[in-house]
């Protein structure tokens, strides 16, 4: 597992939670938000964060950059507590990913626009330019590069708002709906990216209410209603507790209800991919009566 | 429910139901009669004729309150410029430096410092007790052109999503290690730049959004308007009209004829 | 009988810059639709299905300007001719961002928008307001501003604001891309009861595949500038290469179809979860006993 150059020598990577939360308590005005986290997210774990809109995800990831300080509670990134560090410090660990590209874009150049966070974080020109080309290179955007962002397509901006954070190499990667509006192939490239930052020793918190997506990427998941975790755990297992995924009021991908239609059969309730159905279903035909 | 930007608070009493046209003449006029009035007994009965109607009115404390912490810093600097500036006739009670402060520069500091609070409450007599619709609309009833009161109508309904864009555009571009608190003034002003830009941007998209929303649901067709809401002149209205404008005539003759 | 008639368009918007060049993003498309059917679009992200929707409406060309060839007959009317306005009242178009398509200060003055524009009796406009927020199930909203309202309640809104002109033709432009999954299904249900009702012509643009194979009679896909087939939702998801080229995702279900007719040589067709559920487990039975 090999970590990206730079990686290593940050004070701020020293142990082997990247996340952690400790009864944390939030409000916004008179609403309370969150009640009493409770959270631990390891080193180059890959979680998936679902709930419905309202049920805290967001309030909760957005105490991991220092965006919000708890009420009550502890946040840590990486040991160091949320509450004594600014937000630019902790944008160096922890890069956040917006939902809506538009509430970043502002330059005039793609370029600009990506080199824009290295340049917040005080690096010399010659390593904002090589952080600048090597993220234009890793999504693609090369033919971009002198274009200004905002004419371009709702995918590219999607795209340019990504790499804007990539290029600041933070260690965690929050992203917000990554895939939501985009078309099978541009959501699959985009996830094969993620896919290749989390073999590079990255971790990676995804927000999405799609389930398949989550199903066929997400190593962990966690499930949020109300301001409370209702579970926390491996993709496979939590998909599984149904009770807990109607409270929370997610509907579960095709294949795990169809395996769940067809469980007389022998067929699993927790296929994660088309594959592993297609397998399952091979093995039941065979099986004696 | 009202949202913070609103200053609506619903209700269903005398006030509330009182003609909205109505409404904004009592406003308008009580406004006129306060500005023309400097006697500190005058300003001090419109102000309590206005927060008795306010209460009667079902107004809460909190909201009214909450006029009153606005509009203190200004009232008591009004006030203490007022009794430096324009020291009185009559025996000093407090002198110093060039600071003459008489028994009628501090109860005409405090009729001009009362003064604001009383327009205040006028104004909000009509603001808290009308929705935002029912506004725009009796302004158009008055001849305000028909595109102009949507574009005020428009204007009302984006402010708290505008509002809540800062605040997600600021929050993305920290997020990126954006520093608005370091530097002087001027590099902090500077450092908005990528907030104020990303909003312009994102203001513009709505815009055009918006005019191909307008445009299909036929916005501009060549037909005669009609509205939804009505609104009822009744008896009782007519009567405040009446009574409103008499009131003010009465006061602006005493006040010129009288002094 | 044909409500709705694509002629031969081709389209590209006037250029960013003076003296740039024309942008194209249709090159050939022909396109029917028929009283009372569902037909959804599908295409990749960029592709020209919102370009293709509003050419349906005349906002392209009319509100766009650019270069348009070929012509679009709605209800007899030619759209580069009939004012917006007056096409208005035939065909109704939903549009993907909830927020900056509900622009009045309170639900039921929205609803009642169209209408008035159209110079509807009073009277009428007050039964056509109670209709379409008791359809879309908003009436208890109905003076709260749009401001406050969900993402799904948003959608809902336009949804009825929409209807209240009576057109002949509503047009779904991702009316759920954003949404969470209460969103999404609010908004779904609104549409499978429209759908039932079967008054309404309705053209939805989706990636939502599972959806389409719920609602749509046809299923068209936009590919490079032109429709490069419509057909029954079944042929349509079944049409691998297609769906590869376009970057289209088929229904879960489907690919299970696919991946065991492959692998095994049986025969299934299915988009939807119950056909899915009966006929494996017809098969299971077969080969069991």
């Amino acid at each position: 597992m090999a970590a990206r150059p730079g990686l290593e020598s940050d004070p701020l990577v020293n142990t082997s939670i990247a996340l952690c939360t400790r009864s944390l308590y939030y409000r916004y005005e008179d609403t309370p938000a969150l009640n009493g986290i409770d959270l631990q997210v390891a080193d180059n774990a890959y979680l998936a964060i679902v709930g419905q809109n309202g049920s805290g995800k967001t309030t909760l990831v957005k105490h991991f950059n220092g965006l919000l300080k708890p009420d009550t509670g502890q946040v840590t990134v990486y040991g160091q507590d949320t509450t004594r560090a600014s937000v630019g410090e902790l944008a160096r660990v922890v890069g956040y990913v917006f939902q809506n590209p538009d509430h970043q874009i502002f330059c005039s150049t793609t370029r600009d626009e990506i080199s824009f966070g290295p340049r917040n974080l005080g690096l010399d020109p010659g390593e904002v330019r090589e952080r600048t080309n090597d993220a234009l290179a890793a999504f693609n955007l090369q033919a971009y590069a002198e274009i200004p962002p905002a004419v371009l397509g709702f995918g590219l901006r999607r795209k340019v708002s990504i790499a804007a954070v990539y290029a600041m190499r933070p260690r965690v990667f929050i992203l917000d709906e990554p895939t939501a509006g985009l078309d099978r192939r541009s959501a699959g490239e985009l996830l094969q990216r993620m896919e290749e930052l989390h073999r590079q020793g990255h971790t990676l918190l995804l927000v999405s209410h799609d389930m398949r997506i989550v199903a066929e990427h997400a190593r962990e998941m966690l499930v949020m209603h109300d301001g409370h975790v209702l579970a926390h755990g491996p993709t496979r297992e939590v998909l599984r507790q149904t009770e807990v995924l109607e409270r929370a009021q997610i509907r579960p991908p095709q294949i795990m209800e169809l395996g769940r239609r067809l469980a007389e059969w022998g067929l699993p309730d927790d296929a994660l991919t088309v594959d592993e159905f297609c397998e399952a279903y091979a093995r039941a035909r065979k099986a004696r009566p | 429910m009202s949202s913070r930007y609103d200053l609506y608070q619903p209700g269903d009493s005398w006030l509330h139901r009182l003609d909205p046209r109505v409404k904004l003449l009592l406003a308008v006029c009580g406004s006129l009669v306060l500005l023309v009035f400097v006697n500190l007994w005058v300003i001090i009965a419109a102000l309590l004729l206005a927060l008795a109607a306010l209460w009667s009115a079902g107004v809460s404390r909190e909201r009214i309150s909450a006029v009153w912490k606005a509009l203190l810093p200004t009232m008591i600097l009004v006030a203490v410029f007022w009794v430096i500036l324009y020291p009185g006739e009559g025996p000093a009670l407090v002198s110093f430096w060039i600071v003459h402060i008489t028994a009628a520069s501090v109860a005409q500091a405090l009729a001009i410092a009362l003064r604001l609070g009383a327009l205040a409450f006028t104004i909000f007599l009509w603001l808290f007790t009308t929705d935002q619709s029912t506004l725009v609309r009796s302004l158009v009833a008055l001849g305000l052109p028909y595109t102009w009161g949507l574009t005020l109508a428009i204007a009302l309904r984006y402010l708290p999503t505008m509002a809540n864009a800062l605040r997600m555009v600021s929050d993305a571009q920290q997020a990126r290690a954006l520093d608005l608190t370091k530097g002087n003034p001027l590099k902090r002003g500077r450092a908005y730049i990528p907030i104020i830009v990303a909003m312009i941007i994102t203001a513009l998209r709505t815009a055009e959004n918006l005019s191909r929303a307008l445009e299909s649901r036929a916005f501009g067709a060549p037909r005669q308007r009609t509205f939804l809401r009505q609104l009822a002149f009744r008896r009782v209205d007519l009567i405040w009209t009446v009574g409103i404008l008499l009131a003010t005539g009465l006061l602006l003759w005493a006040r010129l004829v009288l002094g | 009988m044909s409500v709705l008639s694509v002629e031969h368009i081709s389209y590209a918007y006037p250029p960013l810059l003076p003296e740039g060049q024309p942008f194209p993003v249709l090159q050939d498309v022909d396109l029917s639709l028929d009283r009372g059917e569902f037909l959804a679009l599908m295409g990749p992200t960029g592709g020209g299905k919102s370009t293709l929707c509003m050419t349906l409406n005349g906002l392209v060309p009319q509100n766009t300007g650019g270069v348009f060839g070929g012509r679009v007959m709605v209800l007899g009317h030619d759209t580069r001719r009939t004012p917006v306005a007056e096409l208005a009242t035939h065909v109704a178009m939903v549009y993907q961002d909830p927020e900056s398509q509900l622009f009045n200060t309170t639900v039921e003055d929205e609803v009642a928008f169209g209408p008035e524009n159209l110079g509807v009796d009073a009277h009428e406009i007050v039964e056509r307001v109670e209709w379409a927020l008791r359809l879309v199930q908003m009436s208890e909203h109905r003076l709260r501003s749009p401001a406050q309202l969900s993402g799904g309640q948003k959608q809902r809104v336009a949804i009825a604001a929409s209807l209240a002109m009576l057109p002949q033709v509503l047009i779904l432009d991702e009316p759920t891309s954003g949404l969470d999954p209460v969103g999404q299904f609010e908004v779904f249900s609104v549409i499978g009861e429209l759908c039932r009702a079967r008054q309404t012509t309705i053209l939805m643009v989706s990636h939502d595949a599972e959806r389409i194979a719920e609602f749509a009679d046809r299923v068209a896909v936009l590919w490079q500038g032109h429709i490069a087939r419509v057909d029954s939702p079944l042929a349509v998801f079944e049409d691998t290469e297609l769906l590869e080229q376009a970057g289209l995702e088929a229904p879960q279900v489907t690919e299970v179809a696919a991946g065991l007719n492959r692998r095994y040589g049986t025969h299934f067709h299915f988009t939807r979860l119950d056909r899915a559920a009966w006929q494996l487990a017809q098969d299971l039975k077969a080969t069991r006993s």
